[in-house]
């Protein structure tokens, strides 16, 4: 079974975490450089303001509305998605990170559990962990679980596809609404007659392969309950999930420190296959969970998230940051069950837009990239991982020295970062 | 790193420093650091600047000390259950005036101060 989790509002919800006096009031996050809104809350959408609107535009029926604008606060956001995760990862066996607000949780070959129990339970614990609102599809394909969760959010935040009158819902559901049916193929299918989700679901295999390619296909199988999706697969994803599992708990830090270079580097090997560069990395410690009270100690998940001061796909910068968290969040005393490496906020690669002043940083950029795709042919040709970082102290003080960091930003609403910086702390009374 | 010169003597003893937050926080995913700006938990020990490491993972219980939300404002108070009521209702005290707890924030596990 495949439980999709996703934060209701998130931007929105992350900066109402710390504000009680904002409850119920309208909150708008703009874009980088305040130009668009990326995120708002119910009460915002009920005045009436689209994702999307030019900040530029609303702002008079902003002022007006008595809207509380803020610029999107990304270190705040990563906190907060780290803390949701850490908890996915304590509740179900096999996690995957979708995007910065979204998951699958996978419970492989759990057959007699109370599904709706565990999703109410689930969103109950991220309440009150962390006080962000989420919403659970529970089914049995990647696919229905998103569109489960769709549903759920009118109906109390728990959706159970097994509980639901299939077709019922299937019809009332436009195909364009169902993941991986973009606009052009629900052109397609629309100049076929297929206009609903039922239709889809219905329509055969070889058709649905000729007319939108095996991708579609999969769609489909997925919508009949059959599991086609095994890894990510979105045009332009947000973010890519590496893990390793030990077979042994380890409790040695070395030890750690080679997997997360093994696996930093397939996930930098697989973002460079996608000419995309991170802005973020997060890194994740887990020990197995303990069921029994008394081995409670044995316990410990944690993560946390650095920030690039320019996006970057260049393996020695990402592994130092990554080793350096993986310092930070390793105690001793624990026998380690996984280690997860996350690249978030993916963007396309491009040559660094400079100026006069940023000669060094575009002379960088180029050596940089002399050297990745150098070791990328290599690696093409011999296998996989023939041509690694030695990972163990070797890659310290690459990363640069944060000169150019956040250069022209505008960021005039900027909530404080409350969870990672100390002078910034919410305030009690 | 420079590889030139003797292997120090204290090689491979390395340790991290001593990291408080193996003390202070068990749960990282439930725990967020709040700073006390208030004045009327003297008696229990906390003064004004003091910094409140909450967990909100644990439910709090009688005489949990506990940040909760008072009006629009974030408060630290000692939570009491009542004992007249059957259904389980915790209250707290505040100049002088009781009020019914309705939303807490999380509890407190630690007062870290700077001396």
């Amino acid at each position: 079974m495949i439980f999709h989790v996703d934060a209701n509002s998130f931007y929105a919800s992350c900066e109402q975490l710390f504000r009680p006096d904002l409850d119920g009031k309208p909150i708008a996050v703009l874009s980088n450089n305040d130009g668009v809104i990326i995120a708002l809350n119910q009460e915002c959408k009920n005045l009436g303001l689209k994702r999307g609107d030019t900040y530029f535009t609303v702002r008079d029926r902003c002022r007006a509305w008595g809207v509380n604008v803020f610029s999107s606060n990304y270190t705040l956001y990563a906190d907060i998605s780290t803390r949701l995760n850490i908890l996915y990862s304590a509740f179900a066996p096999e996690t995957e990170i979708y995007s910065i607000d979204e998951s699958f949780l996978y419970f492989p070959n759990w057959n007699n559990a109370d599904f709706p129990q565990m999703g109410m339970d689930l969103k109950h614990l991220v309440m009150q962990s962390v006080h962000m609102p989420v919403s659970v599809g529970i089914a049995p394909t990647k696919t229905l679980s998103k569109l489960c969760n769709k549903l759920a959010k009118s109906r109390g935040g728990v959706c159970f596809w097994d509980n639901m009158d299939k077709d019922y819902e299937l019809k009332s559901i436009a195909t364009s609404d169902i993941w991986g049916i973009g606009l052009s193929k629900t052109r397609t299918l629309a100049r076929h007659g297929i206009h609903t989700a039922l239709d889809l679901k219905n329509m055969s295999l070889d058709k649905a392969k000729k007319l939108l390619t095996i991708q579609g296909m999969k769609t489909v199988q997925e919508l009949n309950e059959i599991s086609a999706l095994d890894c990510i697969e979105r045009e332009t994803r947000q973010n890519i999930t590496t893990s390793k599992s030990f077979a042994q708990g380890v409790a040695d830090l070395p030890q750690l420190e080679t997997a997360l270079a093994e696996y930093t580097q397939l996930a930098v090997y697989r973002m460079r296959n996608e000419k995309s560069a991170c802005a973020y990395i997060s890194i994740y410690l887990m020990t197995a969970r303990q069921y029994d009270r008394s081995r409670k100690d044995e316990e410990y998940f944690n993560g946390a998230t650095a920030q690039f001061n320019h996006p970057t796909s260049f393996l020695p910068e990402i592994l130092a940051a990554g080793t350096e968290i993986l310092r930070t969040i390793y105690r001793e005393g624990y026998k380690y069950r996984k280690v997860m490496v996350n690249l978030l906020g993916l963007e396309a690669d491009n040559q660094v837009q400079g100026d006069l002043f940023e000669d060094t940083l575009i002379i960088d950029k180029k050596k940089q990239d002399a050297v990745m795709t150098a070791c990328d042919q290599i690696n093409r040709k011999y296998g996989r991982l023939c041509l690694h970082p030695g990972s163990r102290n070797a890659v310290k003080d690459i990363s640069p020295d944060g000169q150019y960091a956040q250069w022209h930003m505008k960021r005039d609403f900027l909530s404080p970062s409350y969870t990672t910086q100390i002078s910034s702390v919410p305030r009690v009374w | 790193m420079n590889t030139t010169g003797f292997p120090s003597p204290a090689q491979g003893y390395e340790e991290k420093p001593i990291d408080l937050n193996c003390l202070l926080i068990k749960n990282p995913a439930s725990s967020f650091i709040m700073k006390y700006e208030g004045c009327s938990q003297k008696e229990e020990g906390i003064e004004q600047g003091d910094y409140l490491v909450v967990d909100c993972a644990r439910s709090p219980e009688d005489g949990s000390l506990a940040v909760v939300r008072h009006e629009d404002i974030f408060i630290c108070v000692r939570l009491h259950l009542s004992k007249k009521e059957k259904n389980q209702v915790l209250y707290y005290t505040r100049l002088s005036k009781i009020y019914r707890c309705t939303e807490v924030f999380g509890c407190v596990k630690a007062v870290v101060r700077l001396v």
